[in-house]
């Protein structure tokens, strides 16, 4: 057999035989965890492709590579690389990473024979393929007297119309899209080198462009049972190696490693059927931890010529229990028989549009020995027995199953032989059309999908993996907030992952504005670290949080010093010390006074010269925090006030005590709390009301408030208020929160959680905490047990006392913005010095415990 | 996940292959040995036919050794053949199967003197033809064309007013 294809003309393949085949590479919609509802609608789009494909035809699922180098390019969109080396540098170094990673994505490929409607047409194709052969050995000895012609033009538009109103019916769902010459030649090369290719990413649509060109497909040399291997005086048949194929490409026979392959037909499926959502054997084949590709060889009937079919096999089976009656004690497979039977008639009776798909599955795995293929084969049958299915090498078949894989190559008996008989519907149910995909198309680089499953050794992924990105700036274009808030347990890498998230922020040029509430500054260190930040410490303030001081007597200065000093003297609005203070705060009263930080408004209420009888009780409770060390950071009149335009602000909170829920709801606790906690709980709200000034400064720069334990924010209803007006305007101002959490309960308010659109949930041991964590991811995954003994047990698993293994650091769960759910594993930065940062660790986990 | 939400979705292969077997002749009575597979049966009938066609190439001895032999043989085709998977794949592709596997390693092969240079030069000419010309390809010639008539340099220019080549070179250009 030879390579069939004889023209390539747009999206149309003239093969040797005369019939004309269309291609299309089609997308596949969002799968992976999501709620029923969503999978019943991608089934059904499966099912309408299924019944829209009367007659033959081939779906297609291979794995290509990923082009790392147009990954590198997402990172880079929109960047301008000359004002942000660091991150030009850090994205070539991504590079060398993901050469190593691999990155792949299933390829879909849908493969239709388009049927002549007239007789002169018939007539002229396959004279053109019959005249084909002798053409060649003519133009090869040149003797041919006109070069050979390209498909007239009124040919391939008739070809064309009936390639289009097949694109139509498609569902939408799949974007259809033409494939073009060069992925036609792609995929040839592809079947051929699969297993071996040092790169084999699906050349893209910019592509297309190749106007008219003479191409010489290398044949691909077929040695099914790897005789050549064999020694010359021992040829002969080989019952070890007789099931796989090895695939030489013939113009490379020397150079190049021979690729070895093993072509599986699915030849028993599970007698009681399969569940959906769940059964989805070809959705999730990605899950078996290998790279298959695999092909669908379709033959859609009516259902009118299906049940004339079933009355024959009707009439077999009744005359088989005759002939078998009181003869044969195993009636089983009749009985079986005889139900099925029944159920696919009452399914072809409940819908008139239903049609029977007779589907021969095959699955390829490929590598570069026989020894590398064959513990790949036994791994994939057994995970497929697991599933409930059989699967088999049909001996003598190997070379039949590898052109099965070839558009416009004819389903030979054989291989028609193998088919699987189901409806549309229940063919729809293996869902094999979908992607695990989640995130957004550029940006930074969160981590990897391992949604097939974890990794297995350092870079080393189980089956396809693709890489997860954030767009910080481009979510706000898209009209949605690009805040992420981040749950795991105590080491499960959830500060790394932040880390490395504002690293990234800052290196593409946004603005960084962080609380470190940890014992050992661990943020501070890292923004230290980065470089140009500036570390805010109440402890020994280098630089003042005073609101006049940054703001000086305006509108703004003012509102944020009410807002601050409100709850720190507990004065109501509207009693008389309120009404003087809030007067005070006037910024005309300010200004005509020329007040420019608190500590002079401070020392005006002690004087004389206040008007308001009430500013000596306000001075004196003023007093209460501006005399201690940590009131400095405000009251300080030595301290200079913090410079705005510093792209990266850190302020440590770890000193600051926070009165618990009970002390606030308390009235009598309440009132005996001691003053730092009431400064502590003033302060949080003081430095929200900085961030969202600050990060809503600049509309067309992205800025990130960032907070691990977040609950220092969401304790208190004056700086969760700001808190839930940052997140709800964040979007329009380029601004956006990353918040990391021990529990997910601590991302306050239902208002906050479905407002920040991207949760990561990391390990989390308990499983208690596990459950309400994947009740917050997504609501609809709630109370999966699969999933709350996977987030317990197998996400970042490590021994007692000791730290997962590095490929297996940073596992959790992400849903995105879309609702998309995946597995992932974080990535730490590309660049050594920027991860050795992400990765500074307290020394002592019990110090963060107590602190 | 609501268990309500999970349907179950079937596979009928088995409703359309399951072995026929016959066990009965057309008149009700009970095949001796039976059930048999068709398969069994054409290939017993085959087999009969056969040898009772070749018995000038085989038939050596008396009439009982032969008779045995030819009734032996048909009884170890038919049990061979019984022995075959029954109800999945059609019996004739199996065998086809072995056979192809069978023979496999003695076809031509590229390690082999003699064969390489024949399988070096297997390959497939494929013509690719766009249909749809992209539209940055096309303009050039239109926009490159007329230029060099208006800026070409000036002693080309006056070389080919004075042969009268310029004006109709332009002309068939435009």
């Amino acid at each position: 057999m030879r390579t069939p294809t004889r023209d390539l003309t747009g999206n149309l393949r003239f093969t040797r035989s005369g019939v004309v085949w269309a291609d299309w590479v089609l997308s596949a919609p969002r799968y992976g965890l999501r709620r029923v509802k969503d999978k019943q609608t991608i089934r059904a789009a499966h099912t309408a492709l299924f019944r829209a494909l009367p007659g033959e035809s081939l779906l297609l699922g291979v794995v290509a590579d990923q082009d790392p180098a147009l990954i590198v390019e997402r990172m880079l969109q929109g960047i301008d690389l000359t004002a942000h080396p660091a991150w030009a540098e850090e994205a070539s170094l991504r590079l060398e990473t993901l050469d190593e990673i691999r990155p792949a994505e299933r390829v879909f490929w849908l493969s239709v024979p388009l049927s002549s409607t007239s007789w002169r047409r018939r007539l002229a194709s396959a004279g053109r393929s019959a005249a084909g052969p002798l053409w060649d050995a003519l133009t090869l000895q040149g003797l041919a007297p006109l070069p050979h012609s390209a498909p007239p033009a009124e040919l391939v538009a008739e070809y064309q119309e009936q390639a289009n109103r097949i694109e139509e019916v498609i569902p939408g769902m799949f974007r259809a899209e033409p494939a073009t010459p060069a992925q036609s030649l792609w995929l040839h090369s592809h079947l051929m080198r699969r297993g071996v290719a040092d790169f084999d990413a699906l050349p893209d649509q910019e592509h297309a462009g190749l106007a008219r060109a003479v191409v010489h497909l290398p044949e691909p040399f077929l040695d099914p049972g790897c005789a050549t291997d064999a020694d010359d005086r021992r040829r002969g048949f080989n019952a070890d190696t007789a099931r796989y194929l090895k695939v030489i490409d013939s113009a490379s026979a020397v150079d190049r490693p021979a690729s070895y392959q093993a072509l599986l037909a699915l030849t028993d499926t599970p007698a009681g059927g399969f569940t959906f959502p769940g059964g989805e054997l070809l959705g999730a084949i990605g899950n078996c931890g290998l790279n298959v590709d695999w092909a669908i060889r379709l033959h859609v009937q009516s259902g009118d010529i299906v049940s004339h079919q079933n009355k024959k096999a009707l009439r077999n089976l009744a005359d088989q229990s005759q002939q078998r009656e009181g003869i044969s004690d195993n009636l089983t497979d009749l009985d079986f028989a005889g139900e099925a039977m029944g159920e696919y008639e009452a399914r072809l009776a409940s819908d008139k549009r239903e049609v029977e798909c007779q589907a021969t599955i095959i699955f390829a795995l490929a590598a570069d020995s026989i020894n590398a293929l064959r513990p790949q084969v036994n791994d994939f049958v057994s995970w497929m027995s697991d599933c409930g299915y059989g699967v088999e090498a049909p001996l003598g078949y190997c070379e039949q199953l590898w052109w099965a894989f070839h558009p416009g190559v004819p389903a030979s008996a054989a291989v028609r032989d193998l088919a699987q008989i189901t409806t549309a519907t229940d063919l729809a149910a293996v869902v094999p059309i979908a992607t695990n995909r989640v995130g957004d198309t550029k940006g930074s680089i969160l981590g990897l999908n391992i949604t097939n499953g974890p990794l297995a050794g350092h870079m080393q992924p189980s089956g396809p993996t693709s890489v997860i990105f954030h767009d910080f700036e481009g979510s706000a274009l898209h009209d949605r907030s690009a805040s992420v808030a981040v749950a795991g347990d105590l080491g499960s890498g959830k500060s790394v992952l932040i880390k490395t998230m504002l690293g990234d922020v800052a290196e593409r040029g946004g603005r960084i504005m962080l609380t470190d509430r940890t014992a050992m500054g661990e943020y501070v260190d890292w923004a230290a670290s980065i470089g140009n930040a500036v570390v805010i410490d109440p402890a020994a303030p280098s630089r003042s949080l005073d609101p006049l001081k940054l703001f000086g007597p305006t509108e703004t200065g003012a509102r944020i010093a009410q807002a601050f000093l409100t709850p720190l003297l507990n004065v109501a609005p509207m009693s008389g010390p309120g009404a003087a203070l809030s007067a005070m705060l006037e910024p005309s009263y300010l200004a005509a006074r020329g007040f420019t930080s608190l500590h002079q408004l401070y020392e005006h209420m002690t004087s004389g010269d206040c008007p308001h009888p009430e500013a000596g009780e306000l001075a004196r409770l003023i007093r209460v925090h501006a005399t201690k060390d940590y009131g400095r950071v405000v009251f300080g009149d030595d301290v200079d006030a913090l410079d705005l335009k510093d792209p990266v602000v850190a302020i440590r909170t770890h000193l600051l005590a926070l009165p618990s829920e009970q002390e606030l709801n308390t009235p009598h606790l309440f009132n005996q709390m001691p003053p730092a906690k009431i400064f502590g709980r003033a302060f949080y709200a003081l430095v929200m009301e900085l961030a969202r000034t600050v990060c809503f400064a600049e509309r067309h720069r992205l800025a990130v408030f960032a907070a691990d334990e977040a609950h220092g924010f969401t304790i208190s209803p004056e700086s969760l208020a700001s808190f839930e007006t940052f997140v709800r305007d964040g979007r329009k101002h380029n601004a956006a929160v990353c918040l990391g959490s021990q529990t997910a309960a601590d991302f306050g308010n239902k208002v906050i959680r479905g407002l920040i659109p991207t949760h990561i949930q990391l390990r989390q041991a308990d499983k208690d905490l596990a459950a309400d964590g994947l009740e917050w991811l997504d609501k609809d995954l709630a109370g999966d047990s699969d999933l709350i003994d996977m987030l317990s047990q197998d996400t970042a698993p490590h021994e007692p006392g000791e730290k997962p293994p590095p490929w297996r650091a940073g596992e959790g769960l992400i849903r995105g913005a879309d609702g998309s759910v995946a597995r992932m594993k974080a990535l730490l930065p590309a660049s050594p010095v920027r991860a050795a940062a992400a990765l500074t660790t307290p020394p002592s986990t019990e110090d963060v415990m107590s602190a | 996940m609501a268990s309500d939400d999970v349907e179950i979705a079937a596979w009928f292969t088995r409703a359309r292959r399951f072995p026929r077997l016959v066990g009965r002749l057309s008149n009700g009575a009970r095949i001796p040995f039976g059930p048999y597979t068709v398969a069994q049966f054409v290939t017993g009938a085959a087999m009969a036919f056969l040898l009772l066609n070749t018995t000038s190439i085989w038939a050596r001895g008396d009439l009982l050794r032969n008779t045995l032999f030819v009734v032996g043989l048909c009884v170890a085709t038919i049990w061979a053949v019984g022995r075959l998977p029954k109800g999945g794949r059609q019996p004739i592709w199996i065998v086809q199967g072995w056979l192809t596997a069978f023979f496999a390693p003695f076809r031509p092969q590229p390690n082999r003197i003699g064969s390489v240079a024949r399988f070096r030069v297997a390959q497939s000419r494929v013509e690719i033809h766009s249909i749809r010309p992209r539209p940055e390809v096309v303009p050039p010639p239109v926009v490159a064309v007329p230029a060099p008539a208006a800026t070409a340099p000036l002693p080309l220019s006056v070389h080919q007013l004075l042969s009268g080549k310029g004006a109709s070179h332009a002309h068939s250009n435009a």
